[in-house]
């Protein structure tokens, strides 16, 4: 390869394209040599200087704030724990009531029975005497057999 | 050292591995505080998976796999928040660029080199979000081609036509200013 390396054939050599024809030409011209040199020293002050900036920039952050997650994974426990205890409790709580409040409702009923018995009546007010003559309770014919 | 060994340390994972995420990260987002975040969260994900870690990749690859990812991720809801774009910071070479006062005996020379680096990084900044991870990954972090496949999962091939364009355009803004 006898001629200059092309525009082209520099970018392919930082790309890592390096053909054993263009090593060999860089090695022999000079000129071609030059201006990899140039572009080769061009990205070494890139490299260089973006470090530097990176570094400056790191610098002057506060700190590294690298927490091991550790906590996290406490925090996700003692809120799984406490999810579950209030989970619990209310389930409780509900079961409780429900309970007390099918007693009342129990006792409430009883009342209402026990308040039916006494108020209620088998036959209208009028026919009750008529009832008692025939049926049951000491009336004057039972009185006049004996 | 074992690779799965190494992880097993990992405070120290942090502490070597930080500079080069939290780089990559600023250079590719251009916000200390996002990159920052990303850092941590690079180093969180990390953090929950490394039971999952073989080894079959080196730690570095594995983490940077992750930060790429993040990258792509940030710059994609960033898209969407365009006020965001506003607070990209143009980094300040004046503060930073003490290597290149060193590398240069002269003013002069160093001046150039300034401009020089400032070139290369305006370049940088208009190249898509897939050439530059690729230029970053080979010419700030040194990673070699079959390690930057590995890391964005791309071919080999791929890379070297990402790496070619980037190159092409840098090429063509060099030349412009020399």
């Amino acid at each position: 390869m006898n001629e200059h390396l092309s525009p082209e054939d520099i970018s392919r050599w930082f790309a890592g394209e390096r053909s054993s024809d263009l090593q060999r030409h860089a090695g022999e011209c000079q000129e071609c040599s030059a201006r990899l040199d140039s572009m080769e020293s061009a990205l070494a002050e890139f490299r260089g200087a973006a470090h530097d900036w990176s570094a400056v920039q790191s610098a002057s952050a506060p700190s590294i704030a690298w927490r091991p997650p550790v906590l996290h994974t406490a925090r996700r426990w003692v809120l799984a724990a406490t999810s579950m205890l209030i989970l619990v409790s209310a389930s409780a709580y509900w079961h409780t009531r429900q309970q007390t409040r099918a007693a009342e409702m129990a006792r409430a009923d009883a009342l209402l029975v026990q308040v039916d018995a006494e108020i209620s009546r088998a036959v209208p007010q009028t026919m009750e005497p008529l009832v008692n003559l025939v049926t049951w309770g000491p009336g004057p014919t039972d009185e006049r057999q004996k | 050292m074992d690779q799965t060994r190494e992880i097993e340390d990992f405070d120290a994972v942090v502490r070597l591995y930080w500079p080069r995420i939290f780089r990559f990260a600023l250079a590719s987002l251009r916000d200390r505080d996002a990159a920052e975040s990303l850092a941590q969260d690079c180093f969180l994900k990390a953090y929950r998976a490394r039971q999952g870690f073989r080894g079959e990749a080196s730690l570095s690859t594995w983490l940077m796999q992750i930060a790429v990812n993040l990258v792509r991720d940030s710059i994609r809801n960033r898209r969407l928040r365009f006020w965001n774009r506003t607070r990209a910071m143009a980094p300040n070479f004046d503060l930073a660029s003490q290597s290149l006062a060193d590398q240069h005996s002269s003013p002069e020379r160093a001046v150039l080199a300034k401009e020089r680096v400032a070139a290369v990084w305006n370049v940088v900044e208009t190249l898509s979000q897939r050439q530059r991870t690729v230029f970053l990954l080979r010419f700030m972090e040194d990673l070699d081609l079959l390690e930057i496949a590995a890391v964005t999962g791309l071919r080999e091939g791929t890379v070297k036509v990402h790496l070619f364009r980037a190159l092409e355009a840098l090429r063509k803004r060099m030349g412009e200013t020399q």
